[in-house]
């Protein structure tokens, strides 16, 4: 089906851009944007532009907690419920 | 009605998330000991709280829930953050006159910048985009963590993201990083 015969345009993907962008839009749903994108270089401009913006938000993530914080709470897991809690 | 989770489970359900709450702590604390205390307590509190955890549900957003909850309750009056920024007085930026309408600049702004304008967003904002766009959270675990609907979650996130952007850009231009458009051409 075409875009024409579905009603599928630039409003709805515009909707539904911040789900594809973040992998959570459905499979079909999925293909619906991806095709829309091939055909509207609007669509698609703006879906790289969200899509850097998001990678580069994830770059601040980096990090872990500290191995001395871990081993703490390991062990005050064990002082207050036995071994097997923080197993 | 399930029975309750088992206490020796909870070391499964928790320890896994050790390093999500601890970067959610961070940014939230935006001190490395506060985080490391918040993280602790944290920990004890769900421990405490185990028997209403239901089996099956969503172990990480439950303990963020309990992190976020500690830290307003607890943390926050201890640590200072910066004023946050009035979204109603940010005029958002129309892409008429956008140079960079990929959005290339972002890769080359420093982390510091990004944080600046994050750290400024009213807490309501800036706690969606955390979960959300930082650690990746589907929208659904937001909305549980948050305690907030998920439509909510959506609404927040669009019009964080469309002041950050906006933030970032003008900073971008003014640094030099991208060159207004009469410029550019």
């Amino acid at each position: 089906m075409t875009e024409r015969e579905t009603g599928y345009d630039c409003e709805k993907a515009g909707a539904e851009l911040d789900a594809f962008v973040r992998g959570e839009l459905p499979l079909e749903a999925a293909g619906r944007m991806q095709a829309h994108l091939v055909r509207c270089g609007h669509c698609a401009q703006v879906a790289r532009h969200e899509q850097a913006f998001r990678d580069r938000l994830r770059r601040l993530s980096a990090g872990c907690c500290p191995d001395h914080l871990k081993a703490q709470i390991v062990e005050l897991l064990e002082t207050a419920t036995g071994p097997d809690a923080a197993t | 009605m399930s029975a309750p989770p088992a206490p020796a489970r909870f070391g499964d359900e928790a320890l896994p998330h050790l390093d999500l709450l601890y970067r959610v702590a961070l940014r939230l604390t935006g001190d490395p000991a506060a985080a490391e205390d918040l993280v602790q307590d944290t920990m004890l509190k769900a421990l405490r709280a185990w028997g209403s955890f239901r089996p099956g549900s969503n172990a990480r957003a439950w303990l963020v829930t309990i992190l976020r909850n500690q830290f307003i309750n607890t943390w926050r009056k201890r640590t200072r953050r910066p004023t946050a920024i009035d979204l109603e007085a940010i005029p958002e930026l129309g892409d008429e006159d956008n140079p960079d309408p990929e959005g290339q600049f972002f890769a080359s702004l420093v982390d510091d910048e990004v944080t600046r304008a994050l750290d400024a967003l009213p807490e309501e904002f800036r706690d969606v985009v955390l979960l959300s766009d930082l650690e990746g959270l589907p929208y659904q675990e937001v909305a549980e963590a948050l305690e907030i609907p998920i439509g909510t979650v959506k609404s927040r996130l669009f019009r964080a993201r469309r002041i950050l952007q906006g933030q970032l850009r003008r900073y971008a231009v003014e640094t030099g990083i991208i060159r207004p458009q009469e410029e550019a051409q």
